[in-house]
């Protein structure tokens, strides 16, 4: 791949099933090293997006390049450059951890005089040197994940493919998941897809694309993003209310209401406008900030807020065959 | 190369997986007994066959193809299983062919299931069968190509199934006829029209007339025409698999 290219690019990418249209003419791309998250919620065309991207399903229209590589014209070679975590575990467990990452080493073809010395050193970074021998079974799923993290790096990928990659695990897991991540992008300039429907995972992307109904609605980093939704609201409680907000329509051409919390109003940028108040000449008691969180953006953005699962019964019962595998 | 060394990996993860499963272990070597034994044993105090051959004879042929029939589809169609939990994922997106996948499966599935198969085999003392090297492998080549065939098309049937409790019906209705159908459990020469026409369809039965060569008992068609005809069983098979199968 040549250097600061482009580690994924798509144009007009659409994928239809029968009448549905599961991607609708999408454009996007993702430099070099950049997390990059694809948010939306269950059924916006997330996982279709991503399969079209691992090769695992032609798209429609449009064209996609991973790694530099067309995901129609040279799939073997987008499939040597990605590392793929799915959403649901893929490891046997009746194995050990060992065997699977074995497996993983003989299915991409890592080097064999290569493979114990890449093993042992994923097996630590995970911190499952002491379980290397023991089958899956007796695992939790944090350590399933993060089995799965060092498996799909085995063959050193360019870009590595998450999809809904927290899901299921608990917020310890997840967090300690992330610092991983964050780690290995800046240890080897690694790029990072994901999809997700979890606000506070978005949070860690330093792009945000969100996605609704198989067509692209905005784009930008969380922050960006956060500041389209809306203003920030500013709450001050004063010693003298009435003479505050009058001071503050004067100085600073804001309306203030009255609220039983003190004065309340709107800006584009709450903690600038805090610095500027200077010399107040009313006594200040209590100040705050509230921004707008990714949910009100993502409410601002597609009128709706990120649907709950809509899951079928059939997915319920293998969830909780899995649940009862994990345990 | 890589595509090689990918096929023997998911054949290597499938021997692990087996010999780790006692439950599929003890099965190999009851169910053999079972029909050895009780079915061999309980038939051959009351049914008198053509030719005077006993029927715990007549019927070790049949416990083969029994053991064959059943581990051969079992293999297969573990491809359901392993789509349900995930390990196909892993698998469909690696840099391989489809037919590497596809092979090393049914390789995987000929090795377990000749093992089941041999197991059978080593029982032949039990019930009084003496057998000399020659017949052994002779026996040992028509398991091993029936198990190829078996296997292939458990395959075949896991690219059209769903769920694993699909499984059951399979049983009932694919392997269940083709195991009765066969020449295993009786002599098929003096059967009525239509189920001499079942039976002369029915690809297992060249695999039991063929064992029933190897055993010097009485057989219907000639080893060339049961060897030609397994083959082909097993090459069409393997075909239908991997043409099923790309789709996946």
């Amino acid at each position: 791949m040549p250097l600061g290219a482009l580690a994924v690019e798509v144009q007009g990418l659409a994928r239809r099933f029968g009448d549905l249209a599961a991607v609708d003419d999408v454009s996007f791309s993702v430099p070099t090293g950049q997390i990059f998250g694809l948010l939306g919620p269950n059924g916006a065309g997330k996982s279709t997006t991503i399969k079209i991207l691992c090769t695992l399903l032609q798209p429609s229209q449009g064209t996609a390049r991973v790694a530099g590589y067309d995901v129609v014209a040279a799939p073997a070679a987008v499939r040597r450059s990605l590392g793929l975590i799915f959403q649901d575990p893929a490891v046997d467990d009746r194995l050990t951890a060992r065997e699977n990452l074995k497996i993983h080493c003989m299915i991409y073809g890592v080097p064999r005089c290569e493979r114990r010395q890449r093993m042992d050193e994923a097996l630590a970074w995970i911190g499952l040197t002491a379980e290397a021998d023991q089958r899956l079974r007796t695992f939790s799923g944090g350590m399933r994940r993060r089995l799965e993290v060092a498996r799909a790096l085995l063959h050193r990928p360019r870009v590595l493919f998450l999809d809904e990659p927290t899901s299921g695990l608990d917020p310890q897991t997840r967090r300690a998941m992330w610092d991983r991540l964050h780690e290995l992008r800046k240890r080897e300039q690694l790029t990072i897809f994901l999809t997700t429907h979890y606000m506070e995972e978005a949070e860690n992307c330093d792009r945000l694309a969100i996605i609704d109904h198989g067509k692209l609605i905005a784009e930008g980093s969380p922050e960006e993003l956060k500041h389209r939704a809306g203003e920030e609201r500013v709450t001050l409680a004063t010693a003298d209310d009435e003479k505050a907000a009058q001071e503050l329509r004067l100085r600073f051409g804001v309306e203030p209401q009255t609220t039983d919390r003190g004065l309340e109003f709107a800006v584009s940028h709450g903690e600038e406008f805090l610095a500027r108040l200077g010399h107040f000449p009313v006594e200040l008691r209590r100040l705050s900030v509230q921004k707008p969180t990714l949910e009100d953006a993502f409410i601002a953005l597609t009128g709706h807020s990120i649907r709950p699962d809509e899951a079928s019964s059939r997915d319920v019962l293998r969830r909780m065959v899995r649940m009862r595998r994990r345990s | 190369m890589n595509e090689l060394e990918a096929a023997w990996a998911l054949t290597w993860r499938d021997l692990v997986r087996f010999v780790r499963d006692r439950g599929q272990i003890m099965g190999a070597f009851a169910r053999p007994l079972l029909w050895l034994i009780f079915m061999g044993k309980g038939l051959s105090t009351s049914v008198r066959l053509p030719g005077g051959v006993d029927y715990q004879h007549f019927v070790f042929a049949g416990a083969i193809a029994m053991a064959v029939l059943f581990g051969g589809m079992f293999q297969g169609v573990t491809i359901i299983w392993d789509r349900e939990f995930g390990f196909l994922k892993e698998v469909l997106v690696a840099p391989i062919s489809r037919v590497t996948i596809v092979l090393g499966k049914t390789l995987s599935g000929t090795v377990v299931t000749v093992v089941q198969g041999c197991l059978t085999l080593i029982f032949a003392p039990l019930v009084g069968l003496r057998l000399g090297f020659g017949p052994f492998l002779a026996l040992l080549g028509v398991i091993a190509i029936l198990s190829l065939a078996m296997s292939a098309m458990g395959v075949v049937l896991a690219t059209r199934m769903q769920t694993f409790e699909g499984f059951g019906v399979i049983s009932n209705f694919v392997i269940m006829p083709l195991y009765f159908l066969s020449g295993g459990v009786f002599p098929v020469e003096r059967l009525p029209g239509w189920m001499a026409v079942l039976v002369r369809v029915n690809p297992v039965t060249y695999g039991v007339d063929l064992m029933r060569h190897a055993l010097a008992q009485p057989s219907v068609f000639s080893a060339g025409l049961d060897l030609a005809v397994l083959f082909g069983f097993a090459g069409a098979m393997v075909a239908l698999a991997l043409t099923w199968f790309r789709r996946e």
